[in-house]
C-alpha cells in the first residue's frame, strides 16, 4: 500500500489554523497563513496579504491573479518534522503549494510560495514499499521571467510603492548637486556601465568623457560614485568595484586623478580611506585575475584598509551550517557552541565592525571613505548601506529604509536574481548567497541594540525577507536596474513590495520609535556579547520558540491605546467646541483653534 | 578623620574609621591598559575602600551624580572585595594574607564580587605608605569572623530611628506576619503558627515562628523533629487558591523505616490540604543542580565576564558563545526553572500538595519554593510581595547568606561563593523577559538587590540564619537594645526617590492599575484585556501549531480555567534562556552600547505610559466638566514626577548619553570625550509629555 507524502527535506514549514481569522477586527489585516521551505534561504514567507480574496475551489485562499495549475491530490501525508504525520489534500497554483489537513482534529494548513522552494527531491518511487516512502516529485516553477507570479499578481494597493525612490529627489535630500558634486547622466541608457543606475553623482570636476576613461580601469566599469555625503563636513561615502591592477601592478592616471577628486571634494581632510571589504589575502589573490587593490604609493593621500569580510561562498556555507543547527531539531545542550561553529555570527560581527569603521571615519575624522570589494555589489552594498543607517537617521525610518534598499541594493546592481536563485532550477548554484539576508540580519542586530532608534519593527524586516523569496512583488526580481526598467518594465507590470507595506504602514511601525532621542549617529557594538542569533527569523517555525508574552506585543498595545485616546480626546474637543460656540455666544470665544499637538 | 572624608561630598557612616591612606594614587580607566587614569587619594576604612579624586571640580559637574546615598561611585565596600592582586617587579600575585616582606606594589588590582575590576597605580605614592596601605587593606578586606564585620560596629552605633527601619513588606519575624500570610492564602483554618522554636531549642536553622498543620501539637512536632536533618520538619510555605499547599522539609535522617511520627506529620499535611491524595514529595537533588555545580559554574561565568584589557576582551569575544555554554550557567537556570514549573504544574494541574525535600533544606529548596510561588501567584510579582517572599523563603528559612556570599573568610581554602541567590534572581529575570508585563519591578531592581547583598550592611543578607542573627546583636550574652541594622527593603536608606522609580515597570502599571483599566473600559476605548486577546491572535505569524490550538480554545475568555489564569509557564529551552547582560556585563565598557540597550527601551515605555495616563486624565476631565479647560495632572500620579522644561531638551540630549549599563556604570570612555551621565528621569522630564501644560499656560493667560 503506497501513500503519497510530502517530505519536507529542508527549510521551515508553517503551521497555522485557518479558521477564525476573519474576526480579527480592524486593527490590522488578518494574518492569514504563512509558509515556507527553502534550503538555501532557510526561510519562509508571510502571505498575510491573502485576506479573504476569492475563495478558490475547495476553499483555497487565492490571491488576485492566482489560479490552480493542476488538479488537487487527495490523501497526501505531510511529514511534519515536529509532530505526527498529517493527512490532507495538496494543491499547486501558479503562486504556491497548498496543503490542507483533512483530519478532523487538525486545522493544519501549509502554504508555500513556489519562489520559496529551493529544491524538490523525489524520494522513493511508486514501487517503494511501506508507508510514506513515495514523495511527490514537484518542479519549482518559474523557469522564465514570464512565469514569475509577480507578473500575474493583480492586487491593487492604495499607495504606489514604485514612487518611493527617485534618484534625483534622494540626491537632492542629501544636498546634491552642490559645489563639489554633480549628477551624471552618462549611463542614461545603461550602455556604459550595464550594472549601474541611469543617474549617479560624481565629483564636479569629472566630466562624462573622463568618467568613460576611468571606467576602463574598474572591474565591469563600476567607477566610484557617491553613496552619501555628510550634511555638515561634506565627507563622503563612495563605492566602486576593484581597480584592474593585475599581477603587474598596473596604474591608471585617470583613476588616480579621479580618486583624488573625491578626496578634494571634502575640504576637511586631504586624506581618503579606501576600505577594501575583503580579507587582504583575497584582495592579493584577485590580482591574479586582473583585479586587486589601490597601492598607497599610486593614490596620493589614500590609506587602504582591509575589512576581512569573506566571500559569498563562505557565507553560503555558513548559512547552510546554521540551517542544520536550527532545523528541524535543536540540540539544547549544545545550542550555543553549535551556533559558534557555524560562524554566522562571526560574519555578522565583522560586517558590522567594518560599517562602524566607515561611519567612524566619516563622522569623527571628517574624512571621506571609498568602499569596494571585488565587483562592488555584495559586500560593498552591505557596508555602504549599514554605514549610511548609522550616520543618517532618515534611513532608520520606514520610507528611508525603502529608499536605501532601492538605492544601494537595487539601483547599484546587487544581483538579486542570481543570489536568491529566482527562476533558476539549480539549487546548488554557486552564485547563490545570502548577502542580502546578512544585511537585514545586521540591521536587525542594530534594532536590538537601539530599541527606539528605528521606525520599523522586526515584522517589517521579516516581511522584506519573505518577499525577497516569494516572487509576489517585482521589487527584488532580476539583477540590475537596466534589466528591471529597460527590459522587463517591472514598474508597469508588477506591484512593488513598498506598495504593500506602505498601504498598511502601522503594521510595521516600532512602537518605541523615538526620533527625538536618536537624531544622531549610532555606533553599534560589534562584539559577540551584543550580537545574537535572530531566533524569531531563523527558528520561527520551531514550536518551542515562541515567548509567551512577547515584549513587542505589549509595546504595540501601548501605541494603539495612545492613538485611540488621542482620537477620542480630539473628538471630544471638537464636540465641545461646537457645543460651546452654539451656546452662550457672549462668552469668550473658544480658542482651541490651534491644533492640539498630541 | 581626614578633612576630605568629612566634607559633604563623600559619605561617612556612623562608626566608620579611616584605617589607612595613600596619596598620589592613579585610578586607572578600565580597558586603558593602565595608560589613563585620574589621580587622587585612596583610603581604606573599616567599611570600604574609598577613592577621592584630587580634582574635586568633577564632582560639581551637573552630569555627575552618585547613585547611592551610602557609597560613592568610586567606593568599594570591603565585603564586596573578592580578591586582591598586587603587581610588582616580581610579577602579579594574589594576596590573601598580610605579608611583611611584600615587594613594593606598582599596581593594586581589586576584583569585586559584582564582577568589577578596579586598578590603582601606586607609582607616585610615597614609598612609606605603599606596603603599609596594601597590608592594611588585605588585613581588613577578609574578615575572619562575623564580629569583625563593619555591620557589627554600625549596628551598635547608628542613629537609625525605629520608624526608619520599618519596611512596607512583611518581614515574617512576628506571628502576625505569618498569620496575615495565612489569611491572604485563605489557609488560616487548617494551618497555624507554631512558636515551638521560640528560643531556637528545636532547630538552629529554622526561624522562631513557622507554620504547621493545625492538627499538630507542639508536642507532636518535637517528637517528630528528631527524625529530620537539623529538625527541619515539613513547614508550610504557601497555599494556592485551589487549596493545595507548598511545604518544605529537610531529609529524614533514616530513610529505611518511616517512623510513626513522620508519617503522622505527612498525614496532618494531607488533612490540612483537605485532600485525599498523599502530598507529593519533590526531591530537590533530583531536579536541581547541586551547590557544587552552582559554585563551579559561577567561577567560570565570572571568568568570562571579567576582563580588563582590550586584548583579553577580544580573545574572549572570539569564542564567546562556546565559553558561555561551557560555564553551564544558562543550563542551570533552565534546569531550575523546569523544576519550579514542575512544582507549579503539580499544584495546579495535578491538584496535589507538594512537599519540597532537600538534604539540608536551606539551599536550592529556597529557590524552588520561591520561584514556584512566583509562577503560581501574581502577588509575588509585586514589589512588596516579592520582598516578602525573599524574607519568607530565604531569610527566615536559614539560607546561609553569610557563608555563600563569602562575607566572612573562615579559611583561605574556602573563599568561593555559592551564589544560589543569584541563580534565583536570574530565574526571576528570565521570567521578566518572558512575561514583560507580569512583574511590578524591573531588571534594575533585581540587579540592585544583588549588589546590595555585597554591601554588608543589611540585616537581610548578613547572617546564615535567625539564630545567628539573634545572637549577633547580643554580644556575650549582653542584650544591646539599640542594635539596629537596616533591611535591604528599606530602599530609601541607600537610594533617592529617582533611583527607586527605576524599579517600577511601566508595562505592569498600565495593565494592573485597576482604576485606569476600568475607566478605560468605561470610556469604551479598547480594553487592555481585549487588546491582549486580539493582538496575540494577530501575532499568528510567529504562532506555532500548539499555540494555535490553544487560541482556538481560548477564543472565548471564559474558557480559561480561573485557577490557572495567573499561572506563569516558563519556557526553559535554550532558545529562550538568555544571559542577563545588565547584571553580568555592565562593567565591560567595550560591550556597552552608547545611547542604546534596555535603558532606552525602558525610557520610551515610561514616556508612552505617561502619555497614556495624561490622555486618559484629559479625556475624563473633558467628559466630566464639559469644558475645554484641562488641568495638568498632579505630579504624584506620574511614574516619574517631572517638571516640564521643553527648551532644555535638545541641549540635554546632545550633551549626555544613556548607556546600556545605566544606571550602574557611566558610558564607555571614548578617547578624549568622557560622557556625563544623566538619569532617565531627566529625559522623561524633557520629553513630549508636557504638551498640555502649554495649552494650560495659554489658557491661564487669557482667563
Amino acid at each position: 500500500m503506497d501513500s503519497n507524502s510530502i517530505s519536507e527535506q529542508s527549510g521551515s514549514y508553517p503551521m497555522h489554523e485557518s479558521s477564525s481569522e476573519k474576526d480579527t477586527g480592524s486593527l490590522s489585516k488578518s494574518i492569514c497563513s504563512s509558509s515556507s521551505s527553502s534550503s538555501e534561504n532557510v526561510h519562509g514567507h508571510d502571505s498575510k496579504i491573502q485576506q479573504v480574496y476569492k475563495e478558490g475551489k475547495e476553499d483555497i485562499p487565492m490571491l488576485p491573479g492566482e489560479n490552480m495549475q493542476e488538479s488537487t491530490w487527495k490523501d497526501v501525508t505531510y511529514l511534519c518534522p515536529f509532530t505526527d504525520c498529517v493527512k490532507g489534500t495538496l494543491t499547486v497554483t501558479n503562486y504556491k503549494l497548498y496543503f490542507k489537513s483533512t483530519e478532523r482534529d487538525s486545522m493544519l494548513t501549509l502554504d508555500v510560495p513556489l519562489g520559496v522552494i529551493s529544491r524538490v527531491e523525489k524520494i522513493g518511487g511508486t514501487t517503494s514499499r511501506g508507508e510514506n516512502s513515495y514523495c511527490i516529485d514537484l518542479h519549482c516553477k518559474a523557469g522564465t521571467s514570464g512565469g514569475l507570479f509577480a507578473f500575474d499578481y493583480k492586487e491593487k494597493f492604495d499607495v504606489n510603492g514604485w514612487t518611493v525612490y527617485d534618484h534625483e529627489a534622494e540626491l537632492k535630500r542629501q544636498g546634491v548637486p552642490n559645489d563639489n558634486w554633480r549628477v551624471s547622466k552618462l549611463n542614461e541608457k545603461y550602455d556604459v556601465i550595464d550594472t549601474y543606475p541611469s543617474y549617479f553623482a560624481v565629483p564636479k570636476q569629472a566630466n562624462d568623457d573622463f568618467l568613460r576613461q576611468v571606467a576602463t580601469f574598474r572591474s565591469r566599469g563600476r567607477i566610484p560614485v557617491l553613496s552619501w555625503i555628510h550634511p555638515k563636513s561634506q565627507a563622503t561615502i563612495t563605492r566602486a568595484s576593484q581597480p584592474l591592477v593585475g599581477v603587474t601592478g598596473k596604474r591608471n592616471a585617470d583613476d588616480e586623478k579621479y580618486v583624488h577628486m573625491i578626496t578634494d571634494a571634502n575640504a576637511h581632510s586631504n586624506k581618503l580611506y579606501i576600505m577594501d571589504a575583503r580579507p587582504s589575502m583575497n584582495a592579493v589573490a584577485n590580482k591574479a585575475k586582473g583585479g586587486g587593490f589601490e597601492s598607497e604609493d599610486a593614490y596620493n593621500g589614500a590609506e587602504v584598509l582591509f575589512l576581512d569580510i569573506h566571500n559569498i561562498h563562505v557565507m553560503r556555507e555558513s548559512l547552510r551550517k546554521l540551517r542544520d543547527v536550527v532545523f528541524p531539531t535543536i540540540d539544547d545542550a549544545k545550542w550555543l557552541s553549535n551556533i559558534d561553529a557555524t560562524h554566522w555570527l562571526d560574519h555578522i560581527k565583522v560586517i558590522l565592525a567594518g560599517a562602524v569603521k566607515i561611519a567612524d571615519k566619516v563622522e569623527n575624522n571628517k574624512t571621506s571613505v571609498l568602499v569596494h570589494c571585488s565587483d562592488g555589489w555584495d559586500r560593498t552594498a552591505q557596508l555602504a548601506a549599514l554605514a549610511m543607517i548609522m550616520l543618517d537617521p532618515y534611513y532608520r525610518t520606514i520610507v528611508g529604509f525603502e529608499v536605501l534598499i532601492e538605492k544601494e541594493w537595487l539601483a547599484m546592481g546587487h544581483k538579486f536574481a542570481q543570489r536568491v536563485g529566482h527562476g533558476e532550477d539549480k539549487h546548488s548554484d554557486a552564485d547563490r548567497s545570502p548577502v542580502f539576508l546578512q544585511f537585514i540580519d545586521c540591521v536587525w542586530q542594530m534594532t536590538r541594540q537601539f530599541p527606539n532608534a528605528f521606525e520599523f519593527n522586526e515584522h517589517f524586516l521579516i516581511t522584506v525577507l519573505d518577499h525577497l523569496y516569494s516572487c509576489l512583488f517585482g521589487t527584488f526580481l532580476y539583477n540590475s536596474e537596466a534589466q528591471r526598467v529597460k527590459e522587463m518594465k517591472v514598474k508597469e507590470t508588477t506591484c512593488s513590495l513598498w506598495s504593500y507595506i506602505n498601504s498598511d504602514i502601522d503594521e510595521f511601525r516600532n512602537p518605541l520609535y523615538a526620533e527625538y532621542l536618536h537624531n544622531h549617529v549610532l555606533f553599534p557594538v560589534a562584539s559577540m556579547r551584543r550580537i545574537e542569533i535572530w531566533t524569531h527569523y531563523y527558528c520561527r517555525w520551531n514550536p518551542r520558540m515562541r515567548p509567551q508574552e512577547p515584549l513587542h506585543l505589549r509595546n504595540r498595545e501601548l501605541m494603539i491605546l495612545r492613538t485611540q485616546l488621542q482620537q477620542k480626546v480630539q473628538e471630544m474637543q471638537r464636540e465641545l467646541q461646537v457645543k460651546n460656540s452654539r451656546g452662550i455666544s457672549s462668552s469668550v470665544a473658544p480658542r482651541m483653534s490651534s491644533p492640539v499637538n498630541v | 578623620m581626614p578633612p576630605a572624608l568629612t566634607s559633604g561630598w563623600s559619605r561617612v557612616l556612623q562608626g566608620e574609621r579611616v584605617l589607612g591612606e595613600a596619596d598620589s594614587i592613579l585610578k586607572f580607566v578600565p580597558y586603558s591598559d593602565c595608560k589613563q587614569g585620574c589621580s587622587g587619594m585612596l583610603y581604606v576604612t573599616n567599611f570600604k575602600l574609598a577613592f577621592l579624586t584630587a580634582d574635586r571640580s568633577s564632582y560639581d559637574n551637573t552630569g555627575k551624580r552618585n547613585r547611592s546615598k551610602i557609597l560613592g561611585d568610586d567606593d568599594i565596600p570591603l565585603t564586596n572585595i573578592d580578591s586582591i592582586y598586587t603587581v610588582s617587579l616580581s610579577g602579579k600575585r594574589k594576596k590573601m594574607t598580610v605579608d611583611s616582606k611584600m615587594p613594593t606594589t606598582e599596581t593594586l588590582e581589586v576584583h569585586c564580587k559584582d564582577m568589577r575590576i578596579v586598578k590603582y597605580g601606586f607609582k607616585f605614592a610615597p614609598k612609606d605608605q605603599n606596603k603599609k596601605f596594601v597590608n592594611t587593606l588585605i588585613h581588613h578586606a577578609f574578615a575572619k569572623k562575623d564580629t569583625l564585620l563593619f555591620a557589627y560596629e554600625y549596628g551598635r552605633s547608628n542613629e537609625l530611628k525605629d520608624r526608619e527601619l520599618i519596611c512596607d513588606c512583611p518581614m515574617f519575624d512576628t506571628i502576625i506576619d505569618w498569620e496575615d500570610e495565612l489569611q491572604r492564602c485563605k489557609a488560616n483554618k487548617t494551618w497555624r503558627v507554631a512558636d515551638v522554636n521560640m528560643s531556637f531549642d528545636m532547630s538552629q536553622s529554622l526561624p522562631r515562628y513557622f507554620v504547621v498543620p493545625t492538627a499538630l501539637m507542639n508536642n507532636d512536632i518535637q517528637k517528630a523533629a528528631s527524625h529530620f536533618s537539623d529538625r527541619r520538619i515539613p513547614i508550610w510555605c504557601y497555599t494556592h487558591i485551589n487549596g493545595n499547599s507548598l511545604l518544605r522539609m529537610s531529609a529524614q535522617d533514616s530513610d529505611t523505616d518511616q517512623p510513626r511520627e513522620v508519617s503522622r506529620m505527612l498525614d496532618a499535611v494531607k488533612v490540612a490540604s483537605n485532600q485525599r491524595n498523599k502530598p507529593k514529595i519533590v526531591k530537590v537533588e533530583e531536579k536541581c543542580p547541586s551547590c557544587q555545580e552552582v559554585q563551579e559554574s559561577f567561577v567560570k561565568l565570572r571568568k568570562i565576564c571579567m576582563s580588563d584589557t582590550m586584548q583579553e576582551f577580544s580573545n574572549q569575544d572570539a569564542v564567546w558563545n562556546t565559553s558561555l555554554e561551557n560555564t553551564r550557567w544558562l543550563l542551570l537556570v533552565s534546569r531550575c526553572l523546569a523544576a519550579c514549573n514542575e512544582v507549579a504544574e503539580e499544584v495546579t494541574g495535578g491538584k496535589r500538595t507538594v512537599v519540597i525535600q532537600e538534604r539540608t533544606g536551606w539551599d536550592l529548596s529556597c529557590l524552588v519554593s520561591s520561584v514556584s510561588q512566583v509562577l503560581l501567584d501574581p502577588h509575588y510579582r509585586t514589589l512588596a510581595g516579592f520582598q516578602g517572599l525573599v524574607q519568607k523563603e530565604w531569610v527566615r528559612m536559614g539560607h546561609p547568606f553569610q557563608r555563600y556570599l563569602s562575607l566572612v573568610t573562615v579559611s583561605e581554602a574556602d573563599t568561593e561563593q555559592v551564589p544560589i541567590f543569584l541563580l534565583f534572581l536570574d530565574c526571576i529575570w528570565q521570567l521578566l523577559i518572558q512575561y514583560p508585563a507580569a512583574f511590578e519591578f524591573t531588571e534594575t531592581y533585581l540587579t540592585t538587590i544583588w549588589d546590595s547583598a555585597y554591601i554588608g550592611l543589611f540585616d537581610t543578607f548578613l547572617f546564615n540564619n535567625d539564630h545567628q542573627r539573634y545572637h549577633f546583636s547580643r554580644n556575650e550574652g549582653k542584650n544591646i537594645k539599640q542594635f539596629k541594622l537596616p533591611s535591604v527593603w528599606k530602599w530609601d536608606f541607600q537610594l533617592g526617590s529617582e533611583d527607586f522609580s527605576f524599579f517600577k515597570n511601566p508595562l505592569y502599571l498600565i495593565t494592573h492599575d485597576e482604576e485606569l483599566v476600568s475607566s478605560l473600559n468605561e470610556l469604551q476605548v479598547l480594553s487592555i484585556q481585549g487588546m491582549f486577546c486580539r493582538s496575540s491572535r494577530n501575532n499568528s505569524f510567529t504562532t506555532s501549531l500548539e499555540q494555535n490550538r490553544n487560541h482556538s480554545q481560548d477564543a472565548r475568555p471564559e474558557r480559561i480555567d480561573p485557577l490557572k489564569k495567573d499561572l506563569l509557564v516558563p519556557n526553559c529551552s535554550s532558545l529562550s534562556i538568555r544571559l542577563w547582560t545588565q547584571c553580568y556585563l555592565r562593567w565591560q565598557s567595550p560591550a556597552q552600547i552608547l545611547s542604546g540597550g534596555t535603558p532606552t527601551q525602558y525610557l520610551q515605555q515610561c514616556v508612552m505610559v505617561e502619555e497614556i495616563a495624561q490622555l486618559h486624565h484629559k479625556l475624563k476631565t473633558l467628559q466630566l466638566r464639559e469644558s475645554l479647560f484641562v488641568e495638568f495632572r498632579s505630579k504624584n500620579d506620574l511614574i516619574v514626577s517631572h517638571q516640564p522644561n521643553k527648551s532644555k531638551i535638545s541641549e540635554l540630549l546632545n550633551s549626555t548619553a544613556l548607556s546600556s549599563s545605566f544606571p550602574f556604570s557611566p558610558g564607555p570612555a571614548l578617547k578624549e570625550k568622557q560622557f556625563s551621565f544623566t538619569p532617565i528621569c531627566s529625559y522623561i522630564r524633557n520629553s513630549s509629555l508636557d504638551y498640555d501644560k502649554y495649552v494650560d499656560d495659554d489658557w491661564t493667560g487669557t482667563l
